[in-house]
């Protein structure tokens, strides 16, 4: 309860700083409609050669950039202003103060800022899979229902990822863009995963799994999700959450402070 | 004129020197943004997927393995992140200490992209090496037209680095020229043909798009190596290139001169 309003003040706050940047305001709205032109110029070009990607149908790809964009929102609202400074924290030493506050560290480090104007990216995002939806199998609850559990899981798998590779700046302490590796996988998330060849599907499953990032609840919006990927899903997202607290926990254990 | 050309020598290689020692300190950092660069690669995979069943716009699966792979090449060897750090250090002040060095900071900033790319040459060749292997395009390349592709390469650089530099230098005036770049690399993302060959756009589309610097920076170059264009063709590509590397220099050199007057006048 006490975390519940830890995060309203910080949220509060948060919005507070924003508001005195506001000039960004105008080039956030024009960088979002750009993303969002951009993406949907690049699925026009696909479907004005192909019926099909990966055996998905241009309103199934619309609703998965969609989910795309959500994603990337939840990265520049949450992930960025956060763990995007862990480097930063443990470079300059400030990371001792974090730890001296009385309060769970990794939550401190994890959910202190908010980058609000990137939020409309989400909402566009929301448009565009509830345009697929309803081309689709149409807006029905349980499929809304599902599609919001499958994001919710798929939003907890890319927090675990990005903490755990933003946690190794504990060690390598030169190295301030680390984050950047999730990109080099995350990009293949606005395509299905059945997409791509067999090896890369092998990869973007197992190994780093960005299909039950955004294809996965893509999927369970309009209506081709099997049980065994949504099961899937919600076990890899509480495995993963588990394994980046105890690699906080590890990191945060074996940490000397930036002075000695 | 001996004594310039030695004085300029060894100013080069000074500056190239001190500039591969930071590097090599964070080599990691490079590498990294190096495999950050993967988009073109998933571009392949995907259209690949796509030409599975027969060519798609008069491209076969070879056609874009061969495409994008270029691509990525071009990507990696014209990486600019110079809006950054040159704004930066403009807001703060501390191009003072730049000005202070007997050489216009524009080379400082020229000799850290040329030592990033130093860097990426032992690794980007044999992975796309490997790449033509794999998807066997090398026949989609035509081996004849590599010295116009090195020359369209460099092309391709001096535009962007003089476009990016343009930009950065806009912070003399406002603290808002990082946000611009953002919106830069999306459109050159899509006009430069990183995320399809704009030959699969409409004509109209294609003409307007051939008027920006985009296509010069990423597509042009990559058609000039598969061996696509026609003479006529080349003469414009080329000459588009020349165009807005003139263009951008000329930009670059007018925001330098004004921006400084305003820097000294603000008294940093």
């Amino acid at each position: 309860m006490r975390y519940v309003a830890l995060l309203r003040i910080f949220m509060a706050n948060s919005i507070q700083l924003e508001l005195e940047y506001r000039a960004n305001l105008l080039i956030d709205f024009v960088s979002s409609l750009l993303g969002f032109g951009s993406g949907l110029v690049v699925i026009y070009a696909m479907f004005s050669h192909a019926t099909a990607i990966g055996g998905w149908s241009l309103p199934e790809a619309i609703a998965l950039f969609g989910v795309f964009m959500i994603f990337e929102a939840f990265i520049e609202v949450f992930l960025y202003p956060n763990l995007g400074k862990l480097p930063e924290y443990v470079r300059t030493g400030n990371m001792d103060f974090m730890l001296l506050k009385p309060l769970s560290s990794q939550f401190l480090v994890s959910f202190r800022f908010f980058n609000i104007w990137r939020a409309p990216d989400a909402i566009v995002g929301s448009a565009l899979l509830g345009y697929g939806m309803l081309q689709t199998g149409g807006l029905a609850p349980g499929s809304i229902l599902l599609a919001a559990i499958m994001l919710l899981a798929g939003a907890v798998t890319t927090y675990a990822i990005w903490c755990m590779l933003t946690t190794t700046a504990f060690w390598w302490v030169r190295v301030s863009n680390v984050m950047e590796l999730f990109n080099a996988f995350f990009v293949a998330g606005r395509f299905p995963v059945t997409a791509f060849p067999t090896w890369v599907r092998v990869i973007l499953t197992f190994i780093v799994p960005i299909a039950f990032i955004t294809t996965v609840p893509a999927s369970a919006a309009v209506g081709r999700l099997d049980w065994p990927m949504a099961l899937g899903s919600l076990a890899i997202a509480a495995g993963f959450l588990l394994l980046s607290h105890l690699f906080w926990r590890w990191a945060v254990a074996n940490y000397t402070s930036a002075s000695s | 004129m001996r004594t310039t050309l030695a004085r300029r020598w060894r100013l080069a290689r000074v500056l190239l020197s001190v500039t591969l020692a930071a590097f090599i300190e964070y080599r990691a950092e490079v590498l990294i943004w190096m495999i950050a660069g993967t988009l073109p690669l998933i571009m392949m995979f995907i259209w690949m997927g796509l030409a599975a069943n027969g060519p798609v716009g008069g491209y076969a699966a070879a056609d874009f393995a061969a495409y994008f792979l270029l691509v990525f090449i071009l990507r990696q060897f014209t990486v600019c992140w110079v809006v950054q750090p040159l704004s930066r250090d403009i807001r703060l002040g501390e191009m003072s200490a730049r000005l202070m060095r007997p050489l216009d900071p524009y080379w400082m900033y020229v000799a850290d992209h040329i030592v990033a790319l130093a860097m990426r040459l032992p690794i980007v060749p044999p992975v796309v090496l490997l790449g033509f292997i794999l998807t066997g395009a090398f026949v989609k390349l035509s081996l004849v037209a590599l010295p116009l592709f090195l020359l369209a390469l460099i092309g391709a650089w001096l535009i962007r680095f003089n476009m990016h530099y343009s930009l950065g230098l806009v912070a003399f005036w406002t603290e808002q020229a990082t946000s611009f770049e953002g919106l830069l690399f999306t459109i050159y993302m899509v006009f430069g043909g990183a995320l399809f060959p704009i030959g699969l756009l409409p004509p109209v589309a294609r003409e307007i798009i051939a008027l920006t610097p985009f296509p010069y920076m990423i597509g042009f170059p990559v058609d000039v190596m598969l061996g696509k264009l026609s003479t006529v063709e080349l003469l414009r590509g080329f000459g588009m290139q020349l165009l807005w590397t003139v263009a951008f220099i000329g930009a670059r050199q007018l925001a330098w001169r004004r921006g400084l007057r305003r820097y000294a006048a603000v008294g940093a």
